[in-house]
């Protein structure tokens, strides 16, 4: 391992992808990305993707993408591999955390896409916060475990050596996803341990991402810090959510229509809810700061084995558990106002969801009331079209 | 639905709170054939001959559980999950439980209850497309800001907006709108008459009575949070899994009105837009 407190520049001509991993301040950074586009291409670092994050182009490259969506985002992908593998910048770049969903042959099929000479950088955050964070993430899919409930499931599903003991076919479990063990052992041999860049953030900076990245791309400071948009939920309201979805599976209701009630249609009024409530981060108990310690240290043991490069220092990724309280109360009741605007968000949402769905049906072959056009009108319809077909108009 | 045979939809006359529409003037006022009396062999019971059911059914309308218990206690609750047992094994057909809101008016009304279907309708398309429209009268928001009874008063001043005579647009967003709020209104008891932890207690024994009768085969639609008995709130706080059950029933009530329509409401499309197999189909006498 090759620990430095500020990375050098990277050659001219390098190319690098940022790969999260996810709730590691990559909303921030790639705002600051976009917004500084013009000043960065000024100074020869290209950013390949669009807007802040194309976040299901990184799903169809990783080989992540929920069966669920649907869209043209393979042509997309090809589009942006073919800028990111042909350009000729100084400086080429692309962040996706969602390329981290990448693993045994995908990471191959990236690095065949992107070129095997790109550096892959991964910004980091201690796990025992991390998982809180993706705890939350993953009742906007539809969770409903308790946080307790849903750590104990994500430990047992992988030992702190590495072993799956679930079955999976496309997303992996978190402990694996975010393995920096898996990481180094997965993309190490197929990009090279020295193009490896391992980011440990410094709760002290907040601002200090930011520097590295400018360090990397070989630019002076042009990035400034973006509002994240995304807060996250305080704990009463994130409970809400976590029953809400219990009630909704309880009733049966199918995973198809709460993505796109609520995973889809709500998901930006449900984020500007959450910014009109008072911040409450979440902890998790103690003995959740103490297991995931466990796993980070055998993570950053890997790590100091490897070739790969650190910024910062590795130690930064342990908490200390005497700062986490030995249980932590769960909310059972939840401000009534609240509870209305995450009904009026949900409301909105269904109703935006049946609208689709009933003009959906409404187009459906069969669903059609063809009693309205008499035979003259259908046989005139049916000889425009073959005139068309003849003409070619 | 004019593939489904015939069914009998058994309606028991009012009983403890239920089916309080069914009284022998009310069924004589609708002065239909459909609706039919056999005094000899059961009195007690009015069938309608119905299209459109999958299979035979005895109904019981409900409304709020205030309504149907006798006191507010568990063994008011006992109560009347015994009497809906008795009647589903003594009945004919198959217990279905419909939980509204409104009073029954009208055999559609009683109809779309016992066909599980929500009322009263609104058209979802045109209400989504309402609040869409730049411009367009607002629809009143949903937030409950000052506690439940702003919440009340917020649905009453909603259900009297909606009197007026409006664009219909307008007017099924916002009652749709109501329908929201209302959920939560019900959901918190202003009035109690029970205490917070025994009425916690109470709104736990009906969700476990509500899965026993479905365990039984008894089938339940309609806004069944209203079988949940209401809680306080305290200090502008409410207990989350209630809000939850209100936020779902929101949701539930948005999403299960559109099968209403969709079946009834023929849609014409503009011929240039219909597929040739579509066009070929109904030259040839086909739908």
């Amino acid at each position: 391992m090759r620990s430095v407190a500020l990375p050098d520049a990277l050659p001219d001509g390098s190319r690098f992808i940022h790969i999260g991993l996810p709730k590691t301040g990559t909303t921030a950074l790639q705002g600051a990305l976009d917004r500084a586009r013009p000043r960065l291409e000024e100074l020869g670092a290209h950013n390949v993707g669009k807007g802040r994050h194309e976040m299901r182009v990184g799903q169809v490259a990783a080989d992540g993408l929920a069966e669920f969506w649907q869209g043209s985002w393979e042509q997309r992908w090809q589009e942006l591999a073919r800028d990111f593998r042909t350009s000729t910048a100084r400086c080429t770049f692309w962040s996706s955390e969602s390329l981290s969903h990448a693993k045994g042959e995908r990471v191959a099929y990236l690095a065949d896409e992107l070129g095997a000479d790109t550096h892959v950088v991964v910004t980091l955050r201690p796990l025992a916060p991390l998982m809180v964070s993706q705890w939350q993430q993953w009742l906007r899919r539809r969770g409903v475990q308790s946080l307790e409930e849903w750590a104990a499931s994500q430990f047992e599903a992988v030992s702190v050596g590495g072993e799956v003991s679930v079955d999976y076919i496309r997303f992996a479990p978190m402990l694996h996803r975010f393995s920096l063990r898996r990481i180094v052992e997965e993309w190490g041999p197929v990009f090279g341990e020295d193009k490896i860049v391992l980011v440990v953030p410094d709760a002290r900076d907040r601002a200090r991402t930011l520097r590295v990245f400018e360090h990397l791309m070989g630019v002076p400071e042009v990035l400034e810090a973006v509002p994240e948009g995304n807060a996250s939920l305080p704990y009463p309201e994130a409970e809400m959510l976590r029953q809400f979805n219990r009630a909704y599976t309880d009733h049966d209701g199918d995973h198809a229509t709460w993505m796109e009630a609520i995973g889809v249609l709500a998901r930006i009024p449900l984020r500007d809810y959450t910014n009109t409530l008072t911040p409450q981060p979440i902890r998790a108990p103690r003995w959740v700061a103490e297991r995931a310690n466990e796993y980070a240290a055998a993570w950053n043991a890997a790590v100091e084995a490897s070739g790969v490069t650190v910024v910062g220092d590795l130690a930064g990724l342990l908490v200390d558990p005497a700062d986490y309280a030995e249980e932590v109360a769960v909310p059972t009741a939840v401000d009534v106002a609240s509870a209305g605007r995450l009904m009026d968000v949900v409301f909105s949402a269904a109703l935006r969801h049946a609208s689709h769905r009933h003009e959906a049906a409404a187009v459906a072959p069969g669903a059609t009331d063809l009693t309205a056009y008499g035979g003259r009108q259908l046989l005139g319809e049916l000889g425009r079209r073959a005139r068309r077909r003849v003409t070619g108009r | 639905m004019s593939h489904l045979a015939k069914s009998l939809l058994h309606v028991p006359d009012a009983t403890g709170g239920m089916n309080a529409f069914a009284v022998p003037t009310w069924w004589a006022s609708l002065e239909d054939e459909r609706v039919t009396r056999d005094e000899d062999e059961r009195p007690d019971v009015t069938v309608v001959h119905v299209d459109g059911l999958p299979h035979d059914r005895t109904l019981l309308v409900v409304g709020g559980v205030a309504e149907l218990l006798t006191e507010p206690t568990l063994a008011g609750l006992e109560s009347w999950v015994s009497e809906v047992r008795a009647i589903h094994a003594a009945a004919a057909a198959p217990v279905h439980l419909a939980v509204s809101l409104d009073e029954v008016t009208s055999l559609e009304q009683l109809l779309a209850l016992a066909a599980g279907r929500r009322w009263p309708r609104f058209d979802v398309a045109a209400a989504a497309a309402h609040t869409r429209q730049p411009g367009a009268d607002p629809v009143p928001p949903q937030s409950v800001p000052g506690g439940q009874d702003a919440a009340r008063a917020y649905a009453d001043a909603l259900v009297a907006q909606v009197e007026v005579l409006l664009p219909p647009a307008w007017q099924t967003a916002a009652d749709g709108a109501a329908d929201a709020t209302a959920c939560i209104s019900r959901a918190l008891d202003t009035d109690p008459d029970v205490g917070p932890a025994a009425a916690r207690v109470l709104r736990d024994a009906c969700r476990a009575a509500l899965a026993g009768l479905e365990a039984d085969g008894v089938t339940v639609s309609g806004p069944r949070d209203a079988l949940l008995w209401p809680v306080p709130a305290e200090r502008g706080l409410v207990p989350i899994d209630v809000a939850a059950d209100a936020a779902l029933e929101v949701m539930l009530g948005v999403l299960e009105r559109p099968v209403d329509l969709a079946a009834d409401r023929p849609v014409v499309v503009p011929v240039a837009e219909l597929p040739a197999r579509a066009l070929l189909a109904r030259l040839g006498g086909g739908r």
